[in-house]
């Protein structure tokens, strides 16, 4: 069952060819081969991808891009979770453009933007670093830490909130080559990088915003939306890998699937794949509303998803016996980026309270 | 068991810990490094030396007759001590199978290098045919002239790339209904036509292989009890498989391990909530799994004790890895590389075992497969203690 979370043409668009192009050139045995160099995605992919225009989804018409906005990334990253892509598509064609391009910095647009769109430069964010964890800025210089920055390893620049001597905040890039930077790559379960990034008074360029702050936020609650829909896609995936198996696999002479047993955990699933796919697809939508009721469902969706994503895992392994923990077998790679995903849209204490939270001030507002 | 015996057996298993382990391959273990084989013998060895590896046997066969308790005790402490896995095939396995089962000639020539471990023993059961359903194996061992010509495929054997011998479930000839003409067969790992092929395991690490049979002569001196037998004697090791009171010391090991990461991590409510939760259920498990040890040392078995503890435990294993893991956060998604040592003081350093607690977690997930899946086992409940 697919969902359409851009609801428009764009995005139904950029859906089919995307999900044409993941099935021709990026199905389970060529993705192998793709990530067999170790760099922990695919270059020729992101090369392919600059050209057919899908990096450059969130540039301004005027730039060559295609306007779309946060939901139209949306049906993107459902595809990276359904196809297990592995290329910087959330930071850099999502998050990065998005601040990037809602800057009101023309000189950097220009600067930035082409070669982000040709495939030439990526650029990571540091997403899940609050606004009361910026870094210090003095002088135009950057110093302080960021932890698990998503393909950090592979970013040329890197998005971050940084605060001055006076307090007040900018959204800073920073490029990843200087001297006074240093970066530790580490390798995730399902085999994308991040990096540690320690910055010893590195150079950077500030965006221009009306509030930066405001950005910031929105921009993480963008973040927490996509990796909704991502979850979505793997465990959409997650449970047509375990029915495709359960229907195949005879043991005491008939397929395990005729278990009425399995088959009530199946529904479960189904279930939860329902209802996964509407929070993400709701998130995605209120955010491009810009509802006042945004917040609370994206923090909802993430608290659904951090759930769903841990139980449909699990059960899907289970279901294939012995060959679900082999690296050989598909639905092993889909639990491990089940696993990832969850722990990036958490901790979910976090998430639930901020829900109830958000519950409390939209009892107070009514 | 009197309480002051089972106390004293812990204590002395805790003093093993201390003054006999070396520390090194203590805090390996602890940290849920992965083991080679070197380390696995110089344990055994260890457990051999105090005169633990096989106290289970009979006392003909070198044993101390250690009766079951005695011996889920010992297994439960060592466990709790976060000490390594007692390797099963030869002590636990394949060993109790000879005592019971083996005629003189096989005792005296397999049983001593058991014990010391001087021969590493691997498991042929299951096929890719035959996981759940293990009647179905399809492995079959032709009579030729005194011997069997061998030939078929093993799956998710453990260790048998570091294997000098393997016990099999062989078909020996067909009978009404799968589970006769089964038969238990030794075989020298070192015979032509053995071949063994890695399985990677998503935790990236080399633990099952599959092993082919191409026309392997096996001595019919080699196989254990008669034609037939084999169906029996294998029920009789999975019992001993599934009664394990490693059950009970992990998860007391992962629960501690789990209070400390807490401590380090300054965790918050809804953590301490579920680390409470989790404490309850360690609890209900030592207090059922005890009880049903005793029952069966009573004779009062109803057939489905090792059923009723291997699903409980191995969920509740599966939940304590999944906390510890969540508890990392971002750490916990994590398969290597070096990360730069925290500055700043709101971040607590990386723990030295989290790369292990993620590996952990990942080949941990095959608990409520291996040995009986969980499904299985519910099945069995279901029929030999509900009647359904």
């Amino acid at each position: 069952m697919r969902t359409d979370f851009a609801q428009d043409e764009l995005g139904s668009m950029l859906r089919d060819s995307i999900a044409r192009y993941a099935v021709e050139r990026y199905d389970f045995s060529a993705r192998r081969t793709l990530l067999a160099d170790g760099k922990g995605y695919a270059p020729q992919v992101w090369a392919d991808a600059a050209e057919q225009g899908w990096l450059a989804i969130r540039h301004p018409e005027g730039m060559n891009g295609a306007a779309g906005d946060v939901a139209t990334v949306g049906a993107l990253m459902e595809l990276v979770g359904r196809h297990l892509l592995m290329e910087p598509w959330l930071v850099s064609a999502g998050l990065g453009a998005g601040l990037i391009a809602a800057s009101d910095d023309d000189g950097l647009k220009a600067q930035w933007l082409p070669t982000m769109a040709a495939g030439e430069y990526a650029v990571s964010v540091a997403w899940q670093t609050p606004v009361a964890s910026a870094l210090c800025l003095e002088h135009d210089l950057v110093t302080g830490e960021v932890a698990a920055v998503l393909h950090g390893n592979c970013a040329d620049a890197l998005l971050v909130p940084a605060r001055d001597s006076d307090g007040a905040l900018s959204i800073v890039s920073i490029e990843l080559d200087q001297a006074e930077i240093r970066r530790a790559d580490r390798v995730l379960i399902d085999g994308r990088r991040i990096a540690d990034v320690r910055f010893a008074g590195a150079r950077c360029q500030r965006l221009a915003f009306r509030n930066s702050e405001q950005t910031w936020q929105r921009m993480r609650a963008e973040a927490l939306a996509l990796l909704c829909a991502e979850g979505a896609g793997v465990v959409n995936r997650l449970l047509e890998l375990t029915l495709d198996y359960v229907r195949v696999r005879k043991q005491f002479g008939q397929p395990i699937g005729r278990n009425q047993a399995l088959q009530h955990r199946l529904v479960e699933m189904r279930l939860q794949v329902e209802e996964s796919q509407a929070m993400a697809a709701a998130s995605l939508e209120r955010l491009r509303a810009n509802a006042s009721s945004a917040y609370r469902t994206i923090v909802g969706a993430a608290s659904v998803l951090i759930d769903a994503l841990k139980h449909i895992a699990d059960e899907a392994v289970q279901m294939h016996g012995g060959i679900g923990i082999t690296e050989e077998a598909e639905v092993s790679h889909y639990y491990r980026r089940a696993n990832v995903v969850r722990a990036l849209l958490g901790p979910r204490a976090q998430r639930m309270a901020e829900f109830c939270e958000e519950g409390a001030s939209d009892d107070q507002r009514r | 068991m009197v309480e002051g015996a089972r106390q004293s057996l812990r204590e002395a298993v805790q003093r093993f810990a201390v003054e006999d382990v070396p520390a090194a391959l203590r805090e390996r273990s602890r940290t849920f490094a992965a083991l080679d084989k070197s380390d696995y013998v110089q344990w055994m060895q260890l457990l051999h030396a105090k005169g633990w590896a096989t106290a289970h046997w009979p006392e003909e066969d070198g044993g101390k007759a250690w009766g079951l308790m005695q011996r889920f005790v010992f297994e439960d402490e060592i466990a709790r001590q976060g000490l390594p896995w007692i390797i099963p095939f030869g002590v636990k396995y394949v060993g109790p199978v000879l005592c019971h089962y083996g005629s003189a000639e096989q005792k005296q020539r397999f049983l001593p290098p058991i014990t010391d471990t001087s021969e590493w023993w691997a498991q042929g059961y299951s096929e890719p045919g035959a996981g759940s359903d293990l009647a179905a194996i399809k492995t079959t061992a032709e009579p030729d002239g005194g011997d069997y010509i061998v030939n078929g495929q093993k799956v998710w054997t453990t260790y048998a790339q570091w294997a000098d011998w393997i016990f099999c479930l062989v078909r020996t000839h067909r009978g009404e209904r799968p589970q006769e003409g089964i038969s238990f067969l030794l075989c020298d790992m070192n015979t032509p036509g053995i071949t063994v092929r890695p399985i990677q395991t998503m935790d990236g690490h080399h633990h099952v292989n599959e092993v082919w049979f191409e026309d392997v002569r096996v001595p019919e001196a080699n196989r254990v009890g008669n034609e037939g037998e084999g169906w029996r004697i294998a029920k009789f090791l999975l019992q001993n498989e599934r009664t394990a009171g490693s059950y009970v010391g992990s998860a007391w090991f992962l629960l501690e391990r789990l209070r400390s990461l807490l401590e380090e991590c300054d965790a918050d409510t809804s953590h301490r909530q579920q680390l409470e939760e989790l404490e309850l259920r360690c609890f209900g498990l030592e207090t059922v799994c005890y009880r049903l040890v005793a029952a069966m040392m009573e004779g009062q078995e109803g057939g489905a004790e090792a059923s009723l503890m291997k699903i409980r435990a191995t969920e509740l294993h599966q939940d304590l890895a999944r906390a510890l893991v969540d508890v990392l956060g971002a750490d916990g998604i994590v398969a290597g590389g070096e990360s730069l040592p925290r500055e700043q003081a709101a971040a607590p350093p990386v723990p030295l075992d989290a790369v292990g607690m993620v590996t952990n977690q990942l080949y941990g997930r095959a608990e409520t497969i291996y040995g009986g899946s969980t499904e299985i086992q519910r099945n069995i409940v279901a029929k030999a203690v509900l009647g359904l």
